[in-house]
């Protein structure tokens, strides 16, 4: 007999449209009864992000790697409309984002709030023409039950922040400079609340050197560099706050490791995230790492080029990338990792030769997980060779190792009983830019 | 070593590793609460077929990380786990038509193994995704019970979920 999904408990049915666009999910109200009923029911308690560009959701997952939104919860109404919806389909949202939706003014904002009384995470994306700290000062007192708050790209000079409710998380990215006032303000609102805290600043430096100095429970910093200059005294607020447990620096600007060594060591840092958008030395980067000497977790994303893949076409192919043998050699004695995830950023016509030097890594004791990328098919190929001999003759070793390739053709097998392998398939950075901007519009 | 036995609902029966088989919820808490080398459980709504096909994913993902830890998440979680994603292994292995899939589903759902679960509901997402509801229907060989103005009622309230980019 075969299976029919009338038979289908309501709650299984319900898990599957879960992961139902909304888009689909339209078609599938007008299937039947049943099915308008229970995605009625779903929809109720989804997240739900309002972006009216036409490519600009990519370009925000690129920006910001973190963001909780996927696309298929994205729709595209105006304002009106969407105070509609929210009434009479989706009144317990608790996460939201508006990605510059037409019809938002300064004078209707606060109703989302009073819409959606059980919203915890709210990210305000790109409403420069649309919204001030007025709008966002009546809106404030309003959110009772906010966990989490982003605020990017926003005309607002801060003085809404003495409304700002006591989220745990905030993120903040701006092309203002913040004034003292409005610093403090935010510091006081946020003293005993705030956990984590995200910026991305030109003039950053005073608003974070005030949070890390005044906020009792600040545990995780994520931080965009943008001027070689902010490096380090960047490196030395953070270093000063012994509670930080979590950092992760997101580097645009050329930094070089030559003052590093003036920086006090991160005793208590366990989980450092990397990401370099320009090219540097191994030595530098070795500097960098050793100021982390009790790190569980690594994270290193390191790129072959400038940003927009200009800047080394003219070189030879070999030698791109800097071997980083140094660099894997501290990251090997560093006695408490067990997460590695070191992944370089380029083209596949450059080569890195990576499997030469970083076999060693896994020769460590400590490190369990390792993920691996951007490999090509001969990169691939020779660490999983070597990977085949050490862990054969070393059968109490322990390994989860993840490798990222965008080599087309590769069939792996794997019988060794202590190494779990998955290999994935990653598009290439010239693959990935192309996707990104061939279907957009002429806005960026 | 201890093995755990399956019987299933066609009457064959299947053993397997212990550190396979409690990657299954139910085998897991079973085992935890009633510690022994040997016992038999009847799975009355799976067959033979199926269940080969689970304890061949029980296989390849027994030493996850992830299958370790999962618990019952809170509501906040859910909301956010909606990526469609998923390891491309589980994409492949998944490739199967709808019926065998939702024999893997209520497999999956009774014998609690959570990821299997959720890919299978994303896998019959995706056969769907991008279709109109006459397609769907036909896909599912559901019965329509509304009428024309039901469904044109219908769209124009849901009409706003259909405009994306």
């Amino acid at each position: 007999m075969a299976p029919n999904f009338e038979d289908l408990a309501d709650d299984v049915l319900l898990n599957i449209i879960s992961f139902v666009a909304y888009k689909d999910i339209y078609s599938l109200s007008l299937v039947s009864n049943r099915f308008r009923t229970l995605c009625k029911q779903q929809v109720k308690y989804r997240s739900l992000l309002v972006d009216s560009t036409e490519n600009g959701f990519k370009l925000t997952q690129r920006t910001y790697r973190r963001t909780v939104f996927d696309s298929n919860e994205a729709i595209n109404v105006r304002y009106e409309k969407l105070l509609d919806v929210f009434i009479t389909h989706l009144p317990n949202i608790r996460t939201l984002c508006l990605h510059e939706v037409d019809g938002i003014t300064d004078e209707n904002v606060h109703l989302i709030a009073l819409y959606l009384p059980n919203l915890s995470y709210l990210w305000l994306y790109r409403l420069y023409r649309h919204l001030t700290d007025k709008g966002l000062q009546q809106l404030f007192p309003l959110c009772r039950n906010l966990q989490k708050l982003a605020l990017h790209f926003l005309d607002i000079n801060g003085s809404c922040f003495n409304e700002i409710p006591q989220v745990k998380y905030l993120s903040i990215s701006s092309h203002w400079n913040l004034d003292t006032g409005s610093c403090l303000m935010l510091c006081n609102r946020l003293r005993n609340s705030l956990e984590r805290f995200c910026l991305d600043n030109l003039h950053g430096i005073e608003i974070l050197k005030n949070l890390l100095k005044r906020i009792t429970n600040l545990k995780a910093v994520e931080i965009t560099i943008h001027k070689s200059a902010d490096f380090v005294p960047f490196l030395k607020e953070i270093s000063s706050n012994g509670s930080i447990e979590e950092l992760s620096l997101n580097i645009i600007a050329e930094v070089n490791g030559e003052n590093v060594n003036s920086i006090a060591v991160f005793e208590n840092v366990m989980s450092v995230s990397l990401a370099f958008d320009n090219r540097i030395s191994d030595e530098d980067l070795m500097r960098i790492i050793e100021r982390f000497p009790n790190v569980k977790e690594l994270n290193l994303t390191l790129t072959d080029e400038g940003y927009y893949g200009s800047l080394y076409r003219d070189e030879d192919p070999e030698n791109i990338l800097p071997e980083y043998s140094r660099t894997i050699d501290t990251i090997k004695h560093l006695q408490c990792l067990q997460t590695l995830n070191l992944f370089f950023d380029k083209c596949n016509r450059f080569k890195t030769h990576v499997d030469r030097y970083c076999r060693s890594i896994f020769d460590s004791d400590c490190i369990q997980h390792i993920k691996f990328g951007l490999l090509d098919q001969d990169e691939l190929n020779a660490l999983l060779a070597y990977l085949n001999d050490t862990l054969t003759q070393h059968p109490e070793r322990q390994l989860q190792i993840e490798l990222y390739t965008f080599a087309k053709e590769s069939n792996v097998v794997c019988d060794l009983s202590n190494l779990k392998l998955k290999v994935f398939r990653q598009q290439d950075k010239e693959e990935r830019e192309m996707n990104l901007y061939s279907s957009s519009n002429n806005k960026y | 070593m201890s093995a755990i036995k399956f019987e299933t609902s066609d009457g064959f029966t299947i053993q397997v590793e212990r550190e396979t088989a409690v990657v299954s919820k139910v085998v897991k808490n079973f085992l935890e609460y009633h510690p022994t080398d040997k016992c038999t459980f009847h799975l009355n709504c799976v067959d033979n077929a199926t269940l080969r096909k689970v304890v061949e994913w029980m296989r390849h993902h027994k030493d996850d990380a992830y299958i370790e830890t999962e618990s019952d998440e809170s509501d906040e979680e859910r909301s956010q786990d909606v990526s469609i994603e998923m390891d491309p292994w589980d994409a492949n292995f998944l490739n199967e038509d709808l019926f065998f899939l939702l024999d893997i589903l209520n497999a999956a759902n009774f014998m609690k193994i959570k990821v299997l679960f959720k890919n299978c509901c994303k896998k019959i997402y995706l056969m769907s995704k991008g279709k109109s509801s006459v397609e769907i229907k036909r896909l599912l060989k559901e019965r329509c019970d509304f009428t024309d103005e039901d469904l044109q009622r219908i769209a124009n309230k849901y009409e706003w979920m259909a405009r994306v980019n």
